[in-house]
């Protein structure tokens, strides 16, 4: 009984920990599914009076993926309505070059200020257009969800970290008369604590193993999780492939830390 | 010598010394009661030979190791060489008798096979075979106290220290407890080292026996 109890005092804080984990996984893949999903849609006006050469953009560093030259007759033909042909003729000899500017990643609002910035080096370009207004409400929604899911797991992870130290500390304290006479007999601290590192180290397997199951039986359930509405879009749906190996590894890393932490201060506290 | 204590000085506080200007040498084989009044300091002495506190002054060798200056894996070793019998037995309660006993083997990194013999042999020595998987609880001070000397023996150790071994026994408990202790010493050469204020009558092999008087130790002849 005293083991089961032992083991659920590791099992119930990591597990809770790695369910926070993965929830932060998922919400992030999804920000970036979705980030993906409208950098296609996304783009940099450049205007210039002289030709502009893609390698003088590319020079800059600011993540370009395309840039194109936008047919000036499809621009006046969207103009010309209600101009004469003199005028039409002026527009077509007058107007700048307009070019379409892709990048690569969704820019924050401060990248797009120093993009804005490069581009204006280059002499020949008079004027850039970064529609700031639309970004910036689609990139706010980001970082509001970013901070929210950064806060929470950091929350979930600092309370599972103290209540692992304090069933560690429980632990030392309850064995205080075996480990003073196993250090009578030649054993070394980190002997005495075999039992809590075993338990750590089982836990960290189990609460991955949870956090696993949990995972899968989402993915594979969303419509249960998830409204119908949500699920037509596709930055929704997420894998975890390489994701399983983290969920073991900070398992183990908080399990074990926490052990070594607690038998580094015994050590130094005698 | 397997012991040596040059004008050594104890203390718990290191402010007054319990055990003042003392020196004596202890020679491998040796038997040795330390006596003296409550509170005069034969514990001290003990708990300075297993490192338990470290002389104030002078100097204390212990199997060539210098207690003042012992590092933590030395200590580790030295104890690993060494068989201690408490008053208090100092069982390991959620242990069976058998586990208690293969402690200092597994310890010292003993197989399983090996451990599990060695404990057979020393159960059927202090005749406690029928108690193999009880726990300390479930036994008597004086079959806790011969668990507790099965244990000291169970690694073949060249030194056992003993403070106070039968303080707590009666009298054919004692008994059995003082010829284990004799047979540690006459069969396996193992020095031993009692603390204890009633030194054993008839105890029929030679040994030597120190006094403590006003925090200094002297041998009588």
């Amino acid at each position: 009984m005293k083991i089961i109890s032992r083991y659920l005092s590791f099992v119930i804080p990591l597990s809770a920990m790695l369910l926070s984990y993965t929830m932060y996984l998922t919400l992030y893949k999804v920000v970036e599914n979705y980030k993906n999903s409208i950098i296609n849609d996304y783009a940099i006006v450049v205007v210039s009076q002289e030709t502009v050469e893609e390698k003088a953009i590319d020079k800059l560093d600011i993540g370009m993926r395309s840039f194109k030259l936008l047919d000036k007759d499809i621009i006046i033909e969207n103009l010309k309505e209600g101009l004469n042909e003199n005028s039409v003729k002026l527009l077509n000899k007058e107007l700048p070059n307009f070019y379409q500017l892709k990048l690569i990643d969704y820019p924050s609002s401060k990248t797009l200020e120093t993009i804005k910035r490069k581009l204006k080096t280059v002499s020949a370009i008079i004027e850039v257009e970064v529609f700031a207004k639309d970004h910036n409400q689609q990139y706010f929604m980001f970082l509001m969800l970013y901070d929210i899911i950064n806060i929470f797991f950091f929350v979930i992870v600092l309370f599972s970290f103290l209540t692992l130290l304090k069933h560690i500390k429980i632990w030392f304290y309850e064995n205080k008369n075996r480990i003073y006479i196993m250090q009578l007999h030649g054993a070394s601290l980190l002997y005495c604590s075999k039992p809590i590192i075993t338990t750590a180290l089982l836990s960290a397997i189990y609460s991955s193993i949870i956090a696993i199951i949990a995972i899968w039986y989402i993915l594979n359930n969303l419509s249960i999780f998830i409204s119908d509405e949500l699920l037509n879009y596709n930055y929704i749906k997420v894998e975890f492939n390489s994701d399983y190996f983290s969920i073991f590894v900070l398992s183990f890393l908080i399990s074990i830390v926490t052990v070594l932490m607690v038998i580094i201060k015994q050590k130094y506290e005698k | 010598m397997i012991i040596e204590a040059i004008n050594l000085e104890l203390s718990y506080d290191k402010k007054k010394a319990i055990i003042q200007n003392t020196s004596f040498a202890i020679k491998k084989r040796d038997f040795i009661f330390i006596s003296g009044t409550s509170g005069s300091g034969k514990s001290t002495i003990l708990n300075s030979l297993y490192g338990d506190i470290k002389p104030l002054a002078g100097q204390l060798m212990v199997k060539n190791i210098d207690m003042e200056n012992i590092k933590q894996s030395q200590l580790m070793n030295l104890r690993k060489d060494m068989g201690i019998v408490f008053q208090d037995y100092k069982l390991i309660k959620e242990k069976t008798v058998e586990e208690n006993i293969m402690l200092p083997l597994q310890i010292n990194g003993y197989t399983e096979e090996l451990c599990d013999s060695q404990a057979t042999k020393l159960l059927e020595h202090v005749r406690l075979g029928q108690a193999r998987y009880a726990y300390p609880d479930q036994l008597s001070g004086g079959e806790q106290q011969r668990v507790s000397v099965a244990r000291a023996l169970a690694h073949n150790p060249s030194i056992i220290l003993a403070d106070e071994p039968t303080g707590n026994l009666d009298d054919y408990s004692a008994s059995v407890i003082w010829n284990l202790l004799k047979g540690a010493n006459q069969q396996l050469d193992i020095t031993v080292i009692v603390v204890t204020h009633r030194i054993p009558v008839n105890f029929n092999i030679n040994f030597r026996h120190f006094n403590i008087d006003e925090g200094k130790l002297y041998e009588n002849y």
